[in-house]
């Protein structure tokens, strides 16, 4: 039985984790290919034009999966373990997704409000007919792998932050940040520019740290606001925040995020993400942040 | 006598400052682009050709504006630089003290934010073209007013009126409307120029820490309307400096003379007479199909660009 999982939204947010899940179940999992050009022309068309960029993206790698698997595994995922919720345009991600494939959609609701993760799993594995004893074994398998990658950007970080090189965090969601079509390969351009990058979410958190950030309604929001209270603590030289366009949850929280670095005086230059995006009215914005943290 | 040029290629003007030693400006050129970068380069280098002093080197070229790498390619540039180092290079030349810049060009605008000389902020519009000179252009086309007389006549107006400034389109649908219910041609343009400066405000200088001296500059600053608007919403005095209309290319220039190249890359004026093209094709390499421009100068490829994955940027012109 194959999987489909498209490589676009939930996916970077555990990519370690379904991927795992799923192959140590017995399945084999199709991986839809790196976002690219056709991927987003498909996505466009088959998207409402109001809804974010982001989700543009998603329904592009949903249809590039479409009947060239048996299922494509969509989930609904409302809140996390610390009760926090998603965006809520996730909540309804599987029911559109419905509506655009002919391949049957593989769902479940990820509510840790009603409901711990491993049950959920649980309920998700016995629609696949799937033992008891073989979805409990596949949960440990796929979280030490995922424990094993996140032990190793910590790693990194470490390496990264001793740099000589002057250090720019880099501030989105994972579907921007590691998507490299998506943000025109933001990361290359700034390392030939001679910066060393940074993602916000492989800075790793003390836990024991006070809570300073206002309290959120997003889980994101959260992530993202006590990752950028922890990295105050290390040298850098500046900081910048991608967003899709139309993201309405950006909007908010963007405003925390630069209050944050510039009242520590850290140049902050925000960008918005869409796929009319012209590389060089960007390349032009990274050039000349990098001429600014040089004087 | 050694001399910098510096050339500013932008969606609407095309610009070029020439330099010496002690930073005088020997020559200043605005000329319109003309949706033809090539030709507009070639027609600036000419008029230049022209009137350049006979003892006259260029020693350096610095391109900047939205055409930069394509100005870059065909005259041989040492410098290559964006327009917001640029222009701040240029305005703190002449205003060493400058803390806040606007610059409103032909299909941009921005803001930047200076300390002790040094940029520190920025912003640029994001996503539209609203309140640029292009917008103001259309406009003066429209309502059948010489761009030129198009400040004059706002600063005539004795009672503006608003007019809508979130979005250009609909800034022009309420335009329409109020000359359809009567109102006086002065008062609209005033009101337009007062909705463009507070557009400007509201959108590419949110939350940027506006301090006096401020400096407006670009295109746009030619603009009295637009000045007065200016400074009747920041509540500031509103400095014009000279070169106002160039400072882009001036900036550029300043840049290349302090880079001091050792051997300049300047191709000469000979590439006034030369045939220059830039094609474009699509790469079939991979789903991105990415657009790569080619250009070419008397058909030898000079640099290719617009590959994602730079398979034909890094190609070494030299073997081909």
């Amino acid at each position: 039985m194959t999987i489909g999982i498209p490589r676009a939204l939930i996916y970077w947010k555990r990519p370690d984790f379904w991927q795992s899940f799923f192959e140590n179940l017995g399945c084999d999992v199709l991986l839809s290919p790196k976002t690219n050009k056709e991927i987003i022309e498909k996505g466009v068309k088959s998207a409402d034009p109001e809804t974010c960029f982001s989700f543009k993206v998603f329904f592009g790698h949903l249809l590039w999966l479409d009947e060239k698997c048996d299922f494509v595994f969509v989930p609904c995922l409302k809140t996390n373990k610390e009760k926090l919720e998603y965006c809520p345009k996730f909540f309804g991600l599987p029911d559109l997704a419905k509506i655009l494939t002919k391949t049957p959609i593989l769902t479940e609701t990820f509510d840790e409000r009603k409901e711990k993760f491993e049950k959920t799993l649980k309920k998700l594995g016995k629609k696949l007919n799937k033992s008891r004893t073989e979805i409990q074994e596949a949960i440990k398998i796929a979280l030490l792998k995922e424990k094993e990658t996140k032990e190793k950007q910590k790693k990194d970080f470490f390496e990264k932050i001793k740099s000589k090189k002057p250090k720019i965090v880099l501030v989105s969601h994972p579907y921007n940040l590691y998507d490299d079509y998506v943000n025109l390969r933001t990361k290359e351009k700034l390392e030939r520019l001679g910066a060393e990058v940074i993602f916000i979410d492989e800075i790793p958190i003390d836990e024991t740290r006070n809570e300073i950030y206002p309290k959120f309604h997003w889980e994101f929001a959260k992530e993202i606001m006590e990752k950028v209270q922890a990295i105050l603590d290390y040298d850098i030289a500046g900081a910048i925040e991608i967003s899709s366009f139309q993201c309405g949850c950006d909007a908010v929280l963007k405003e925390f995020v630069e209050k944050e670095f510039k009242s520590s005086k850290i140049p902050f230059l925000y960008l918005i993400i869409d796929e009319q995006t012209g590389e060089a009215g960007l390349q032009t914005r990274l050039e000349a942040f990098i001429d600014t943290l040089k004087s | 006598m050694k001399c910098y040029l510096g050339i500013d290629v932008g969606s609407v003007s095309t610009n070029l400052v020439l330099i010496d030693k002690e930073n005088n400006v020997l020559f200043s050129l605005y000329i319109r682009t003309e949706g033809d970068p090539i030709s507009a380069i070639k027609k600036g280098l000419k008029l230049l050709k022209e009137k350049i002093p006979e003892n006259a080197e260029v020693v350096g070229v610095g391109t900047t504006g939205s055409a930069r790498q394509l100005a870059g390619v065909i005259t041989g540039a040492d410098l290559i630089k964006n327009e917001i180092t640029a222009h701040a290079r240029g305005v703190a030349h002449f205003i060493p003290d400058v803390k806040t810049i606007i610059e409103i060009g032909g299909q941009d605008s921005k803001i930047i934010i200076l300390e002790n000389g040094v940029v520190v902020d920025f912003g640029l519009n994001l996503l539209c073209a609203a309140g640029t000179g292009s917008f103001l252009d259309a406009q003066s086309f429209r309502l059948k007013i010489p761009i030129q007389e198009f400040g004059k006549l706002a600063l005539s107006s004795k009672q503006p009126t608003i007019i809508s400034s979130r979005c250009t389109v609909f800034a022009e649908s309420d335009m329409i409307h109020k000359q359809q219910i009567g109102h006086k041609t002065e008062d609209i343009v005033a009101g337009l120029c007062q909705g463009l400066a507070r557009n400007f405000l509201a959108n590419i200088a949110k939350g940027k820490n506006i301090k006096p001296p401020i400096v407006f500059e670009g295109g746009v600053s030619e603009n009295l309307g637009m000045r007065k608007a200016f400074e009747e919403a920041l509540k500031e005095k509103v400095i014009i400096p000279k070169y106002n209309t160039v400072m882009g290319a001036f900036g550029a220039a300043l840049l290349v003379k302090e880079m001091s190249p050792q051997k300049s890359k300047f191709f000469g004026f000979g590439v006034i007479d030369k045939d220059i093209k830039c094609t474009s094709f699509q790469c079939k390499g991979c789903p991105n199909q990415c657009e790569v421009i080619e250009a070419r100068i008397d058909g030898k490829v000079m640099a290719r660009w617009g590959d994602r994955c730079g398979k034909w940027s890094n190609l070494n012109m030299n073997n081909i």
